[in-house]
């Protein structure tokens, strides 16, 4: 064999090697948990000039003192809501969940400080998604989420009847936003 | 023989070798069509490759099951002749459907909406029979009016719609374990049905370059991995 065929033999050889890798489904990567620092000074200013704390979540904070002190990022809750509707939490660390049953809808309020991290995309970069409060209707309902101090935090609403303009429009989820106060957090 | 014959002879072995065993190992069956690469005429699917939740059990508590479209397969809108329990919806291989036609926003879509996540057939085509189980350790977030979330520990919300609403094994706030039982997988839609499916989403924060996002995130991927741990690399039993 002349050196001319077997470099000719070796090449295709190696371009059917990258081919047949190439060609392999799912060269797969996978997500990175990190968790997001926390900026407690602007958490804290925003806490102390806030004086929408209504009773009722002066009530909730004393009731739930222990475990709202044992999560590691600002708990948000909405002032908009009132007793009735008797806010219940669940905190796990790094995250929390509080649940209200509504008439005819339930909704969750969801914290974390907790992200994935994958490398640059071209969709997403071409999407303009980012930092602004995000209403995205689903199947059985809506949610809007946003970043504060670091975390992320996602309110969903279920409704009853998919026309319920609380699920259909973002003004809903839109105003309790606009009431959150910060009811507790491990610092 | 020269040296350079000998390294030239070792690379052409090497490389022949390393070419057959790649060449000679098939993609199973179940998975061939790849993550993005959605039912024809149905929209712009995602290649993704990320596993972004590579601790998740697969959503259903057995094999085997079957992904793929309930809109563009028979018994759907634009699918073609024949009834949901048609043979072709319960056989391999997997469909990707995340970023299906669909008006609902979705950040990483192509198109920036699409169906939010993965319809999941169960094994056989009988409603209110297989349980959907927790993909995670965490706490039931929300009972809605046809789904479940469940927060994970890593504030991931996984979302299951379609279960029998009026018989979960779960109430909102209870702390699951992965793998428990939360609902049996139905046609519940709101006041009409559906095909008998899981729709399953999964929701989170993602740092993407110098950016981020709270997104429905691309389950498929991690559907395969987990459903592999769950069957035990494809037994060639479940292998159609």
């Amino acid at each position: 064999m002349t050196i001319s065929v077997r470099i000719g033999v070796s090449a295709l050889s190696l371009v059917g090697l990258i081919w047949g890798t190439s060609t392999q489904l799912h060269a797969q990567s996978v997500a990175e948990e990190r968790i997001a620092p926390i900026d407690w000074e602007r958490a804290n200013a925003d806490a102390a000039r806030s004086s929408d704390s209504t009773a009722a979540l002066k009530a909730f904070r004393e009731q739930n003192a222990q475990a709202l002190d044992s999560i590691g990022l600002p708990v948000l809750m909405p002032s908009a809501l009132s007793a009735e509707f008797t806010p219940r939490l669940r905190g796990q660390g790094n995250s929390y969940v509080v649940v209200y049953k509504l008439p005819s809808a339930k909704l969750s309020i969801f914290g974390t400080s907790v992200f994935l991290t994958r490398s640059d995309d071209q969709v997403f970069a071409q999407s303009g998604a980012g930092n602004a409060p995000k209403f995205e209707r689903s199947d059985d309902g809506s949610d809007l989420s946003f970043f504060k101090y670091g975390a992320s935090y996602v309110l969903r609403l279920s409704c009853l009847e998919q026309e319920d303009e609380r699920c259909a429009k973002d003004s809903f989820l839109g105003g309790l936003v606009n009431s959150f106060v910060i009811v507790g957090g491990k610092k | 023989m020269s040296k350079l014959s000998v390294f030239r002879t070792t690379a052409l072995l090497f490389g022949i070798l390393c070419f057959d065993v790649v060449r000679a190992t098939p993609l199973p069956a179940n998975f061939a069509n790849e993550p993005g690469e959605l039912e024809p005429n149905s929209g712009t699917g995602r290649h993704d490759t990320t596993i972004y939740f590579p601790s998740m059990r697969f959503p259903l508590e057995q094999g085997p099951a079957f992904l793929n479209s309930q809109v563009y397969r028979p018994g759907g809108e634009h699918g073609s002749a024949g009834g949901q329990c048609d043979s072709v919806n319960y056989s391999y291989p997997w469909r990707d459907n995340f970023c299906e036609s669909r008006n609902w926003p979705v950040a990483f879509c192509p198109t920036g909406k699409g169906h939010q996540g993965q319809d999941i057939r169960p094994s056989a085509c009988r409603k209110d029979t297989y349980w959907a189980v927790a993909a995670e350790d965490g706490v039931i977030a929300q009972v809605g009016t046809f789904s479940i979330s469940l927060q994970a520990t890593n504030g991931i919300i996984f979302r299951y719609l379609h279960l029998k609403m009026d018989e979960l094994a779960v109430q909102e706030l209870d702390e699951v374990k992965k793998g428990d039982r939360l609902g049996k997988v139905s046609n519940w839609f709101g006041k009409t049905t559906t095909t008998i499916h899981l729709h399953f989403d999964a929701k989170g924060a993602v740092r993407v370059g110098d950016g981020r996002v709270v997104s429905y995130l691309p389950p498929y991927m991690s559907l395969i991995s987990s459903y592999k741990k769950l069957m035990g690399e494809i037994p060639s039993a479940i292998s159609k």
